[in-house]
Parts: C-alpha cells; structure tokens; sequence
C-alpha cells in the first residue's frame, strides 16, 4: 500500500475515497470492515488535502528552473 | 470638351495653384462626394486631434491594388472611435476591413485625400465575423474543432503553464490572485513567454505552447492570458494556425485574453473560456474550492456512516441489555405455568389410569375365578377317564378277564428264552397261585 502511495494522484485518490464511501454508506458494509475502511478514507482524506495544501518544494524547484 | 479652349486660351502658362485649383474644381462632383468605400485601414495615426490613415485594397495575392490617403478631422474622431468601438469592441486600427463615407478632398497644397465622416461597424463585425466563421470550418473539416474542449478537466488544477508576456498587468494580477488565494491553495505556475499582440502573437504563442507540451506532463493545464489594456487586437487571436494548435493541445487550454464583446477563435476551441486574467485564476481557485468542499463533504459522509453504524450497534446492544433479563424471567414463568399445569393434570391422569387399572384386575380376577372353575371340572374330567384307564389296565383287572402272570425268581416272565427245561414257574391267576415245571419252551414268531 505505502509503496503504491507515492504514484498516488489526486484524481485516483478522490476516486477511491468515493468508492469507500458508497461502500459504507451501503447496506452490505460489516461493521468488521467498517474499521479498515475507515482507516484507509482518512488516510486517503489527508492525502488529498495534503496534495491542495501543502506546497511540493520539489515541483516548485522544477517549475523555476524551466521558467529561466 | 470644354479643355481645349482653355489651354488654347491660356498659352502663357497658369500657377500651379491655378492648376491645383481648377483640379479642386473639377472633384467638386456628387459622384466622388458622400461615397461609401469598403477597404483595409492601414498607418492608423492620431496626430493634433486629427486621425490620419491609409485606405487600402489588395487582390486575392495581397498586392495592393488601390491606395489612397484618408484623414478624420478631430471634431468626428471621437464620435466615429467610440461607435466603432461599441459595436466591435477595438479601436480604429491597421488592417481591420472596414466600410466608411468618405468624400474626396484635394488640397492645393497637400494634394488628394479623402475626408471620412462616418463608418459602418457592422461591415467590419460581419467581415470578421466571415473570417471567424471560415475558420471554424475548416477546423471543424480537419476534425479538431472541440478537441480541447473535450478533453477532461483534472478534478483540480495546480500546475499552471502560463502563456503571457512577462511584465504585462493581467499576469501579474493572475499571479498574485492564484498565490494570495485565501483558502490556502497551492498553486505551481510557470511562465512561457509570448508577444501578446500585433502580427507575432501567433507565431509566438505557438512556440511558447510547444515548449509546453515538451515538458506537458509537469502541467495540470495551460492558461493563456493578456490583459490590462482596454483596447485589443483580436484579429491576432482570430488565426487559423493558432486555433488549430490550441484545439490540438494535449492539455485543456484555459484562455483569458482580456476582453468580453466577442469570442474569437481562440476562445472557441479553448477547453475554458474566461474574460480576464483576474477571472482565469478565479476560475482555477472555485476549482480547488470546490475540491476542498468536496474533501469536507466526504469526511462528513465517512463521519456520518461510521455513527450510524455504531448507533445500529449500540442500539442493537441495548436491545439484548433491556430485554434479556425479561426473556429469562418470562421464560421462567411460562416454566413455572407449563410445571403448575402438568402437576394439575397428575391427579385427573393417575385417577383415571388406577380406576382402569382396577376394572382391569376385576375383569382379571372374574376371568381367572371362571378360568379356575373350567381347569378344575377339566381337570376332573381328565382325572375320571384316567382312572377308567387306569382300572381297565390294572393286573387284577386283567387277571379276571383270564390273563396270568408267569414269574421266576419273584419276576415276572415276558420273554419265553428266559425259561430252561425243568425252571419251577409260579403262574398267579385272578384269585390264586400255582407253581408249575417247565417241560417244554416253544419261541412263537412275531
């Protein structure tokens, strides 16, 4: 999972949010799985907030570089 | 026909501004006064309130075929820029096609012009419109038309390739409004610059768009924006070449190229189309906004479910809490009832089962008695014929009737090989004894 994280995107981070959340918000979610699930939204919550608000330093140095 | 008397009149020669005069005189004709002409505006020049220009009309190859000077006295330059500029939306300038009312005007001095009192701007919008409209054509021929427009649109846009040129205001406005953004967006943006106008801007944004598209997977989108100054060239943004770029370009295309009467071609094919560069980073901040809100939306969601799934629980939970201890009680009476009831029953069943069992032993008890009474006349019977029996094969019985027994040594004698010449025999009879020698013994045959 950790190693599948650093290709993560945004876009495929939100899809998969959604899915989880349909699936709890479904008639056949256990509460057994309701624990992993949630785990795993939070974590990919804080992925994409991380990705709108936190600055990519590494992005940055590329971008201004090219602009020169 | 008149002009050969007056050279033959006049041998000695006129002035030059007789002759420029009598040229004056001779324009003073209705079909060159009040005409409306259609050509290209070229060398726009405001010089002392008045405008200056050329008009101008080139064949088919773009060789100039007509030219002449036109001027715009300073009292209708105002009133004829501002028309033009409503309908428009530019100013007078080179190479629009335009349709004005003009007269001829000559000048002893200055020589020939035409002075222009009025113009049409809806020539000039229809003939650009003409040309917009050719263009969509044969992009829409080429199939690339809705390209761009087509291509999907990140959920958010962070990596921004800017086309603009470097100190113009509309960039600077974008980049403050996208980096000062109060929601705590992060945005990476990156400068390709560009001429934004006059005869370059096509050539120009096209090498500023393949530099993109050489590093295209750094970028989210490419926003191509010019702004600050009122007026615009849009004729620029009105080129087949640029347009069939944009609509081709593997990014979606966000244009803000500063301007809201018209859409060009550029707009056109763009994926986004906003008015300004103020409007383009807007546009781009509602977008993470909305992300953001989106984000929010989802935590919810997951809160929401997690305490419904817990509040089932507990609930369910509580459910068995408040109901076990009554199940087992109910439980325990409805054993205590089902108890109390059996233990009414014993009594009514055990009654019943003794008195059947009674009337049971009494028809017992009247069977064995008869049974006894039948054994035992039986039984008589059965003794009766036995001592018939037994008194008709009794020896005295059999005595009488003429039978005897032979004994020998106090035994009885059944077998005559028992007998030896000379044994003494004692022979008894029914009322008496006789002894007797054996003389003879003869074995009967069976």
């Amino acid at each position: 999972m950790d190693n599948n994280e650093e290709k993560m995107t945004y876009s495929s981070a939100i899809n998969e949010l959604e899915k989880i959340v349909r699936e709890m918000q479904s008639d056949s979610c256990s509460i057994d799985n309701l624990s992993a699930l949630t785990t795993r939204s939070l974590k990919l919550l804080k992925f994409c907030k991380s990705k709108l608000q936190t600055t990519d330093e590494e992005l940055k140095k590329i971008l201004a570089e090219l602009e020169q | 026909m008149t002009q050969p008397n007056i050279i033959a009149s006049e041998t000695k020669g006129i002035t030059l501004h007789e002759f420029n005069n009598r040229i004056k005189r001779l324009l003073n004709d209705r079909s060159v006064q009040n005409c409306w002409i259609i050509a290209d505006l070229s060398d726009v020049a405001i010089r002392g309130g008045h405008c200056y220009l050329e008009l101008v009309e080139k064949n088919a190859t773009g060789a100039t075929v007509a030219k002449v000077r036109g001027i715009i006295w300073s009292g209708r330059v105002q009133y004829l820029r501002s028309k033009f500029l409503a309908v428009t939306g530019q100013d007078l300038k080179s190479g629009l096609k335009v349709m004005v009312e003009a007269s001829v005007n000559y000048h002893e001095q200055y020589g020939l012009s035409v002075i222009i009192t009025d113009i049409d701007p809806s020539y000039t919008m229809g003939d650009m419109e003409r040309l917009r409209r050719e263009i969509l054509a044969r992009l829409q021929r080429e199939g690339v038309l809705e390209m761009n427009r087509q291509l999907p649109v990140p959920p958010v846009v962070q990596r921004i390739a800017v086309v603009s040129a470097a100190g113009a205001a509309g960039y600077g406005d974008f980049i403050n409004q996208l980096h000062n953004n109060s929601y705590g967006l992060q945005f990476y943006t990156c400068l390709f610059q560009a001429t934004m106008q006059g005869a370059n801007t096509s050539p120009s944004i096209i090498a500023a768009l393949d530099r993109i598209a050489a590093h295209g997977n750094l970028f989210d989108c490419v926003v191509i924006i010019r702004g600050g100054g009122s007026t615009s060239d849009l004729n620029s943004f009105d080129d087949y070449n640029l347009a069939a770029n944009v609509a081709q370009f593997p990014l979606p295309v966000i244009v803000g190229i500063g301007h809201d009467r018209d859409v060009t071609v550029l707009d056109y094919v763009a994926a986004i189309r906003v008015k300004t560069p103020t409007a383009a980073a807007e546009w781009i901040i509602t977008r993470g906004v909305e992300a953001l809100s989106r984000l929010d939306r989802l935590t919810t969601s997951i809160c929401e479910a997690v305490r419904q799934y817990l509040n089932a629980a507990a609930q369910q939970l509580s459910y068995y809490t408040g109901n076990i201890p009554f199940m087992v009680s109910s439980r325990i009476e409805s054993n205590r009832m089902q108890l109390s009831h059996l233990l009414q029953m014993i009594p009514t069943a055990t009654g019943g089962r003794i008195a059947a069992a009674d009337e049971r032993l009494k028809s017992f008890a009247a069977a064995i008695g008869q049974a006894r009474v039948q054994a035992v006349a039986r039984e008589n019977l059965k003794l009766k014929s036995l001592s018939d029996k037994i008194e008709i094969l009794s020896p005295q019985n059999t005595l009488r009737r003429g039978y005897s027994i032979t004994t020998i040594n106090g035994h009885a004698v059944s077998d005559v090989g028992e007998l030896n010449y000379d044994d003494i025999v004692t022979t008894r009879l029914a009322n008496g004894t006789f002894t007797s020698k054996v003389t003879e013994t003869i074995k009967t045959r069976k």
